[in-house]
């Protein structure tokens, strides 16, 4: 099956500034994939070069096989909501619409059921002046639907939302993604598009860092177990056993952290009790999606 | 082009019904000063063009819209403001973003927002040419100006004129706003130029209004001054006008979105 969305060595410089760095990544048809990494990793600078905003340094892209160097060849089967969402504030929300329909060749029909689909029907006549951050960002979600695209490439969707908006939100985005629609969902955080994301793309100061589906990003996750004496004063001696007995235990306050016991967590109970020191504490500890996807942008950022 | 422009014509409509009710108070609040005025403008032909347009002859055939012909300059200004506003909000807002991901062709989308502003502006210059005409009726016999002279026609033919020169003032708006993408700076800049810097280089270079966009256009908008013929404003302002689209198309085209 061919790619909805391939990046072949994409760079993108601004002077001596490079936002992306020779991007590879092939997203297939369908689903629901993550663009992650933290603020200035070069997300919104990729999403403007697919959507013919911005024109690449080197390297190419293309979505539905059209290269992005022509956008009016596939835009017709992409929505998109590009950063914050922009409207004229003066201007209705619903007078917004009808000018983006207008210019997409829409009915005006098809604004009431977008409206619809983001609770905004109630607040179109209202000025988009008086919106809050979170009904704008629906506002501009429902414009990424108006013309119902085949590739939804959506920057930061749940920026300003509601708890009971982003869990709305994400509904709606594994809803279209299970329909057959590709849906490109950019976020800093990771737990914004962990519940609906089949697959992550991770990069950080525009390099990718990670490509695949959620669990392969799991058996990236650190294990280890983590130990403390029940004597604050043990620790060092403890360490020293653990240490003497082929562990590398690292000492982080008052807990040891011992990356290679996960199998066998027993033995250092063991080894602590032969040496007349009382365990306050021994559990195994497996780092979550979170903390993976933080350790490797900030081993990037060489945090 | 025809979704762009309607899609202009939409957005636009709050800011050009602002415009347009400006060109309309400014050329009634001229026809008061031209046919009430202790200023005589009667007879004498027209002059050089200024900051507010050309002294007008109340007599001629086209005088009945005097007013239009000495506000041409501030309806010019007007216009300026309304092109400059139309392109560079959108870069100011940032839905230049939203305007591109639902028209990628560039010069497609340009072209629909420029038609749909340019209509407003023949709009706002035709209904003050309407308003203009029907206080020149109005006015003229209590200042015992001879109307024998004025015809539908010259009417007519001096709204063109000046509708085309306002044209011209709001491509010189455009181009401003899409260098700069400010639309505070862009029509700044845009005034300072046409009102002020030009005459200033008038003293320095005499022949300055005769080659210059201001002096140009208002030669243009009065139908000919004595020291710019109407045939050469209107190929120096066709000149000016191609090269004003010419960099705004390859600007914009070109550029790299990044607001």
């Amino acid at each position: 099956m061919s790619a909805a969305i391939r990046l072949e060595e994409l760079t993108k410089k601004f002077g001596s500034l490079v936002a992306v760095d020779g991007l590879t990544v092939d997203i297939r048809p369908g689903g629901v994939v993550g663009l992650l990494g933290p603020n200035g990793a070069g997300k919104s600078t990729t999403i403007r070069m697919l959507l013919g905003l911005v024109r690449a340094t080197s390297g190419t892209a293309t979505i539905l096989g059209e290269s992005v160097d022509h956008p009016d060849r596939y835009m017709g089967h992409v929505g998109a909501l590009v950063e914050s969402p922009a409207f004229y504030p003066k201007l209705s929300g619903y007078d917004n619409m009808r000018s983006l329909a207008a210019l997409d060749g829409q009915p005006d029909g098809r604004i009431d059921e977008v409206l619809e689909i983001v609770h905004l029907t109630s607040r179109r006549g209202d000025r988009v002046a008086e919106y809050s951050l979170g009904m704008k960002q629906r506002l501009g979600i429902a414009a990424a639907l108006l013309r119902d695209p085949d590739i939804l490439i959506l920057d930061e969707p749940m920026n300003g939302l509601d708890p009971a908006g982003i869990v709305e939100i994400r509904g709606l985005l594994k809803e279209l993604g299970d329909g057959g629609k590709t849906i490109l969902v950019s976020s800093h955080l990771l737990a914004e598009v962990q519940a609906v994301a089949d697959r992550v793309i991770i990069i950080n100061r525009g390099r990718l860092v990670f490509e695949g589906d959620l669990a392969s990003l799991l058996e990236r996750a650190a294990h280890e177990v983590i130990v403390a004496p029940d004597k604050p004063e043990d620790l060092a001696a403890l360490a020293t056993t653990f240490e003497q007995a082929g562990f590398a235990p690292t000492v982080e306050g008052r807990t040891i952290r011992v990356a290679d016991a996960v199998d066998d967590p027993a033995r250092l109970n063991r080894l602590a009790f032969d040496n007349g020191i009382t365990l306050a504490e021994l559990r195994v500890h497996d780092e979550d999606l979170e903390a993976v996807f933080l350790r490797m942008t900030n081993r990037e950022m060489g945090l | 082009m025809i979704r762009s422009y309607t899609s202009e014509w939409i957005r636009f409509r709050k800011t050009a019904r602002v415009g347009i009710l400006v060109m309309v108070g400014l050329t009634a609040l001229m026809s008061v000063m031209v046919f009430l005025g202790d200023e005589g403008m009667g007879p004498g032909g027209r002059g050089h063009g200024g900051p507010l347009g050309s002294a007008p002859d109340l007599t001629a055939a086209d005088g009945a819209v005097g007013a239009i012909i000495a506000a041409a300059t501030v309806i010019g200004v007007v216009s300026l403001a309304l092109f400059a506003l139309s392109v560079a909000r959108d870069f100011e807002f940032g839905t230049i973003r939203n305007l591109l991901v639902a028209e990628p062709r560039r010069a497609t989308l340009l072209t629909g927002k420029l038609l749909a502003v340019s209509t407003y502006v023949v709009i706002g210059v035709a209904a003050s040419g309407i308003v203009g005409a029907l206080l020149g009726l109005a006015l003229a016999p209590g200042r015992d100006i001879s109307t024998a002279a004025w015809t539908v026609g010259a009417t007519v033919a001096t709204v063109t004129t000046t509708a085309i020169a306002a044209l011209l003032y709001g491509l010189v708006g455009a181009v401003l706003a899409m260098l700069t993408r400010s639309a505070a700076i862009s029509i700044t800049i845009g005034v300072a130029y046409l009102l002020i810097l030009e005459n200033l280089l008038g003293i320095v270079w005499t022949e300055a209004g005769e080659w210059l966009p201001a002096g140009v256009f208002s030669a243009l908008a009065a139908g000919g001054t004595a020291s710019v013929s109407f045939e050469r404003s209107v190929v120096l302002a066709g000149a000016y006008a191609l090269i004003g689209l010419a960099v705004m198309y390859v600007v914009f085209v070109r550029r790299d979105v990044t607001d």
